[in-house]
């Protein structure tokens, strides 16, 4: 009996340990670390691509460690564009890269641990071409000879025209704020407009006045 | 009175201002979240930087010696399990400059190798491929006159003729040797070149390569402040670029010799459907929905001589595809050589980084 439910506990362990080897799909990694964008209710992503319709998208990337040492990867935002069959990086100060945040620049991973970083991205409106950031990504380099050699694994992230006219500005996400706003605003109108109606009716007879000094002989 | 209600008037005025400002803010929160790998489709793209001899040259202990003033390494990627989607790649390569090293600490910011001393080539010569296989789901174009099958079915002015009308097969994998002509081993040279046009994902024929003019950022412990990885001279290592267009007349062959046609080139739809590329639900409700009759209707005799009749003429109406690739294996090697222009160069250990960088297109 007690062998029996040894056997089911080896089966199980096998069974978690085969689950935890298990890479997210569509994956870019090496051989020890990998980012690949989260999937979505389509699947699989290999690019974090999306309209560009001017809205604020919330999107996330999964960072995770292949061995059972800890890892710390670095994650950040690269201005990126394709010339010459090579992609250029450029500082993220502009175009969609200054529009895009990760989460968590650098992300401590324990053995075989998975961590999903969110990835804000601010899409832009009217363009006619698609464009591009990069969201860059390396753990640290080991120093060896003459030359140490580093992997940084890049996961795209694609603005793509949209074919119809997308109307400014209100976007969904603005929404719930513009609400709490108007009704703010509102109630600050009531409060102005009833002190006003109180200084009229003051005005016409009721108002409280000062008692005048007294006046008479001296 | 009149103060106080000043005072909420300011008060509501800020509010309102912060709910408005408060989506920049919000932008800002963000949370992580953490799990442990899990299990799903394992389609991965792994980038793997390697000595000649195949060993990992991230791993603690390998080398790349520059000593001789040259030496060259292995860059691969590799798509496994056949799950990885319809998507090229481009591996680069960024160099920091080199600085002088004892063993233990870079010892001068001023005695350098700058990295635009360093060239890189990466010669076509050398790319080398192996266990490409490739996800397709290929489209019939059926066509066959189902008049006297359907007597009595038909509605009024129907002449019950089916032409070029499209049907989607079944998902299909195809393995190396069925890709590249029988060639079922490492693929370069003359050999890779004859079957470029044919494989899944084309890697560039054009020779790579250049010298790193503007250095990447310090090597760990230098602290020289001369480099920037967002400003670094890229070097390209290798491209491939996913194109299934070539794998259309592979599949063709491949489905002729499966359905082995009485016909020359002419598989019926029972044929297709027999060798498992097509489900014979899709090709009778495409035959109801085309000439407006009620599948319900139809025994399983007359469904039976509907795929005996219908046919698809693999020569002049050849398949089409579902979209681009549905998965692909391969594994696509290259081997860069690094060069240093010695002139000038003071003799002594030097240290620098090159980042090699995988970008899935």
């Amino acid at each position: 009996m007690r062998r029996g439910l040894a056997g089911v506990f080896v089966g199980i362990l096998t069974l978690a340990s085969a689950l935890l080897m298990s890479a997210p799909a569509g994956a870019v990694q090496t051989t020890s670390w990998g980012v690949t964008p989260a999937p979505t209710s389509q699947g699989q992503r290999t690019s974090l691509a999306h309209p560009a319709d001017g809205s604020t998208v919330h999107d996330a990337v999964i960072v995770y460690n292949r061995t059972a040492k800890p890892i710390t990867v670095h994650l950040y935002v690269l201005g990126t564009s394709y010339t010459n069959g090579v992609y250029q990086f450029s500082p993220p100060t502009t175009g969609l890269a200054a529009a895009t945040t990760v989460g968590d620049n650098f992300v401590k991973l324990s053995g075989y641990q998975e961590v999903k970083v969110p990835v804000t991205i601010r899409m832009p409106r009217g363009i006619k071409t698609q464009t591009l950031a990069g969201i860059g990504a390396e753990a640290s380099a080991i120093n060896n000879g003459s030359l140490s050699i580093m992997e940084q694994l890049v996961v795209l992230v694609k603005a793509n025209p949209t074919d119809h006219f997308v109307p400014a500005p209100i976007t969904k996400d603005l929404f719930p704020w513009a609400l709490i706003a108007i009704v703010v605003i509102g109630l600050a109108g009531g409060l102005i407009e009833r002190e006003r109606r109180k200084n009229k009716s003051g005005r016409s007879g009721n108002r409280w006045r000062p008692p005048l000094p007294a006046i008479g002989p001296s | 009175m009149r103060r106080r209600a000043k005072l909420a008037i300011i008060g509501t005025t800020v509010v309102a201002l912060g709910a408005i400002a408060a989506p920049a803010l919000a932008n800002q929160s963000v949370g992580v979240s953490v799990g442990f790998l899990t299990a799903g489709p394992t389609g991965t793209r792994t980038l793997s930087v390697q000595d000649t001899r195949g060993n990992d040259l991230t791993a603690t202990g390998a080398v790349l010696d520059l000593s001789g003033g040259s030496n060259s390494f292995v860059t691969k990627v590799i798509d496994s399990n056949a799950g990885y989607l319809n998507t090229g790649y481009t591996v680069q390569a960024m160099m920091s400059n080199l600085y002088p090293y004892n063993g233990t600490a870079f010892t001068s910011c001023n005695q350098l190798i700058q990295s635009k001393q360093l060239t890189l080539s990466s010669p076509s010569g050398l790319l080398n491929l192996s266990g490409i296989t490739a996800g397709l789901t290929p489209v019939f174009s059926l066509s066959g006159n189902l008049a006297s099958i359907l007597t009595g079915l038909l509605p009024a002015g129907s002449n019950g003729i089916i032409s070029n009308q499209t049907v989607q097969g079944t998902a299909q994998s195809l393995s190396q040797g069925q890709i590249a002509s029988g060639n079922a081993g490492n693929l370069f040279g003359s050999t890779l070149a004859s079957v470029l046009g044919q494989l899944p994902i084309q890697p560039a024929a054009n020779p790579a390569g250049g010298s790193f003019n503007s250095p990447a950022q310090d090597p760990t412990g230098a602290n020289c402040n001369n480099g920037n990885n967002a400003t670094a001279t890229q070097v390209p290592i290798m491209t491939g670029t996913t194109d299934p267009t070539g794998l259309i007349s592979d599949l063709n062959s491949v489905i002729l010799s499966a359905t082995n046609p009485v016909t020359s080139n002419t598989p019926t739809a029972q044929d297709l459907v027999t060798a498992l590329y097509l489900d014979p639900n899709a090709v009778l409700t495409m035959v109801c929905q085309k000439l407006t009759v009620a599948c319900g209707l139809l025994t399983p005799l007359q469904q039976t001589q509907i795929l005996n009749t219908l046919n698809d003429n693999l020569l002049t109406a050849p398949i089409t595809l579902v979209g681009g690739l549905t998965g692909q294996s391969g594994t696509y090697s290259a081997q860069p050589g690094v060069v240093i222009n010695t002139q000038g160069i003071i003799p002594g250990g030097y240290r620098g980084t090159m980042t090699v960088t995988l970008v899935t297109n």
